[in-house]
């Protein structure tokens, strides 16, 4: 057993996940979006148990190569697909409403596609600058937040889609249906609220603990990197989201607009950053 | 302007200050002007602009100091002014916050009680005197220390937990302040600068970046090796390690002799650090046998490239090329030699001992035992006075944060009023977040009391 085996079963497994849920979301039986969340957390220990294993096969290889498996792009797109699902799975122990993994479990399967497709799999020796313990700290709270964001957008999204739908087609009897199984909007409202509030204290301490690394690393905490700049716009989006709700009262379109906004500068920040533009996070290439 | 006026002005600009609207503003203002900032490329020269963008958007970048626009007077000013909105709001508000935490309202009339989100009353068979030993016991055990007044006749439990999470917000406006703080005073009173340090020798002062000029150390360093270590059997590098002495008044500091820097492993020492960031080949070191062709005891010859070395006979030589493999015989190098006379002259010399020419006019033969390279280390030197205050800052930001989102301030009355020899209980409690779970934590009080009291009857 490899770290690929375990991860091109935690993506078969998320796959599979993501049609029972559609066909739940499409024929309202609780047992299949029951069977699709426990088909989700098999995917999730086995995606976990490659995580770890391909951390362990690191330090099996020889010429002392070993280093915790979030420096490149393959190893960072499945830890992120890991957060979501860790995230999700969170969600769902409290919340119960299995439908969130059609929007969910799409994300993931983008990210585990992606890094399947990428073929860059092979485990590569850090550049000097990456060997830090801070890289761990770093990474995981970063990825973290990333998971508690994509939730907030996902039921941001759920919250634009829910309206009541016009007209008697049969189409629009099944939509209303399908939107019939999503939470009220004002419980999507109060998730999106809490998600945030879950990532934005993870996100400053990822952000803090880049700042540190980067003191060791260059001498400087702060250097306007592109990635540095986007991670701190993030922040400020997050941070404009929480005062307009918390302190002004803002709920419903307002708030979910700007969640949408957030989770797409946090996209930016993770990878536009690395594709379009030029910076110290080497990780896109 | 007469003082009413003036203090009309004073309060029409202190309430827009401390204006949550404004915060929202600069928040969005922040973000946006920083996005510009990673869309154009930044620190070019202005000609560069110029070339690019045309005269007329390049004097646009000019003025609005585009090029360096993280460093630009309006985002200083947008920086200032998201600072003094976060004092000014903080001011504003935390006052209240402070009396509503260590003064709390132990006896809140009746309409607030009920218009709680959490609130149930029921009747208790027993006195009140008998009832309120139990409950305070029962919120003691399971709740928080419970305060007890007595107003009108009537008795009032009072309990909170997590108060201080009520801080949370204002401890992360701080935190902010903190570390903007730091960066200014890293600013004006730190600086940035690099040095190159030949192996074996040594420098006392460093080149400022800002403005190209040399500043005193006050000590110097010596750079006794550098390295770079490959992964094994790749040619990757894993790490860059440069062996570092500082020296005071030529002498060698104990304790500072020979470490190890290496990337993300600075050295320190009195205010400055030093981060290992560059390196190069200085010169390459060429180690001759040389023996005179009169006869004789042969001798090491060690030069460097850059250098020109004296020879017992008074002629000197110096490195006019070489070739690291000559036909697979090994390193081979061309010689230029300088003749007491001022007479010039060429040689070669090899490796191996089958091509040395034995004659050729030159007194000495020359044969190549190896060539090595000598490194320079390139440190970047800073020093940043701030950074301790940015660090406080940074710790002051998480805890902030995680208090105000990850806890809050809960608190309970409970308002005991004799009734024919039984008592009224009155239960109220309020969350300033995370309502849900304080609801599920105030049934679970609610049963409990409930239940507690009437237990105890005898």
């Amino acid at each position: 057993m490899t770290s690929f085996n375990l991860l091109s079963g935690a993506t078969s497994a998320y796959f599979l996940a993501f049609w029972l849920m559609v066909t739940y979301a499409a024929t309202h039986r609780e047992v299949l979006g029951r069977i699709g969340v426990g088909v989700t957390w098999f995917g999730f220990i086995s995606h976990g148990a490659g995580i770890g294993l391909r951390w362990y096969e690191s330090y099996q290889l020889p010429g002392g190569v070993g280093h915790a498996p979030f420096a490149n792009f393959y190893e960072s797109v499945v830890f992120f697909g890991w957060a979501i699902v860790l995230a999700f799975l969170l969600l769902d122990l409290r919340l119960r409403r299995r439908v969130l993994g059609v929007f969910v479990l799409p994300l993931v399967l983008v990210c585990m596609g992606w890094a399947q497709l990428s073929g860059r799999d092979a485990i590569e020796p850090l550049m000097p600058a990456l060997r830090s313990r801070w890289l761990t700290y770093h990474v995981i709270s970063c990825f973290l937040a990333y998971g508690a964001f994509a939730m907030s957008f996902c039921v941001s999204v759920m919250y634009l889609l829910k309206q009541p739908a016009h007209g008697d087609s049969r189409f629009a009897r099944r939509w209303q249906g399908f939107l019939n199984l999503f939470p009220g909007r004002d419980i999507l409202d109060d998730i999106n609220y809490r998600a945030v509030a879950i990532g934005f204290p993870i996100w400053t301490v990822g952000i803090v603990t880049g700042a540190a690394w980067a003191n060791y690393a260059w001498g400087r905490y702060w250097s306007w990197d592109p990635k540095e700049t986007w991670s701190l716009i993030v922040w400020f989006i997050y941070a404009a989201f929480l005062h307009a709700r918390l302190t002004r009262g803002w709920t419903g379109r307002a708030t979910v607009w700007l969640a949408i906004g957030g989770f797409l500068a946090t996209l930016f920040c993770y990878l536009g950053v690395n594709l379009l533009l030029t910076g110290l996070h080497s990780y896109g290439g | 302007m007469n003082p009413g006026r003036f203090s009309l002005v004073r309060a029409t600009l202190w309430n827009s200050l401390r204006s949550l609207k404004l915060t929202l503003v600069t928040l969005f203002l922040l973000a946006g002007g920083s996005v510009f900032g990673t869309l154009l490329p930044q620190n070019l020269p202005l000609s560069e602009y110029q070339q690019r963008l045309g005269p007329i958007v390049a004097r646009i970048v000019e003025i609005l100091q585009l090029h360096d626009m993280y460093h630009s007077w309006w985002f200083f000013g947008l920086l200032g002014l998201f600072a003094a909105n976060l004092a000014a709001c903080s001011l504003h508000r935390l006052p209240g916050v402070w009396t509503q935490i260590t003064t709390p309202d132990l006896t809140p009339p009746a309409n607030r009680l009920q218009n709680r989100p959490q609130y149930c009353t029921w009747q208790e068979h027993a006195a009140v005197d008998g009832v309120v030993q139990n409950f305070a016991h029962i919120i003691r055990g399971r709740f928080a220390d419970v305060r007890r007044t007595e107003k009108d006749g009537v008795i009032w439990l009072f309990a909170q937990r997590q108060a201080w999470s009520r801080f949370g917000a204002y401890v992360t406006h701080v935190a902010i302040l903190v570390i903007l703080l730091g960066g200014v005073v890293g600013g004006i009173c730190g600086f940035r600068g690099y040095v190159t340090i030949a192996e074996g020798q040594s420098v006392d002062h460093l080149i400022l970046q800002t403005a190209q000029s040399a500043r005193p150390l006050g000590f110097s360093v010596r750079c006794d090796q550098f390295s770079v270590d490959y992964y094994p059997g790749s040619d990757r590098p894993r790490e860059f390690r440069s062996l570092l002495t500082v020296l005071e008044n030529g002498r060698e500091v104990p304790g500072q002799v020979r470490v190890p820097v290496r990337v993300n492993h600075p050295l320190h020492y009195r205010g400055m650090t030093f981060y290992q960031s560059d390196y190069g080949v200085d010169a390459y070191v060429f180690r001759f046998l040389v023996t005179p062709q009169s006869g004789g005891q042969s001798f090491d010859l060690v030069m460097s490239s850059d250098k020109t070395a004296s020879l017992p006979d008074g002629t000197s030589v110096a490195i006019a090329g070489y070739v690291a493999d000559f036909g697979g015989q090994g390193p081979a190098a061309g010689l230029e030699i300088f003749y007491p006379g001022g007479e010039r002259g060429r040689a070669m010399a090899f490796h191996d001992p089958e091509l040395i020419s034995k004659d050729g006019g030159f007194p000495y033969a020359f044969r190549l035992m190896s060539i090595e390279e000598r490194f320079y280390t390139g440190l970047q030197v800073n020093s940043d006075p701030g950074v301790p205050l940015v660090w406080l800052g940074c710790l002051l930001l998480v805890a902030g944060t995680l208090a105000a989102f990850y806890f809050s301030h809960q608190r309970l009355w409970v308002r005991l009023q004799q009734e024919n020899g039984a008592t009224r209980v009155f239960f109220a409690g309020h969350s300033h977040r995370h309502q849900e779970a304080f609801a599920k934590r105030f049934e679970n009080l609610c049963h409990a009391l409930q239940q507690g009291a009437s237990k105890e009857q005898p």
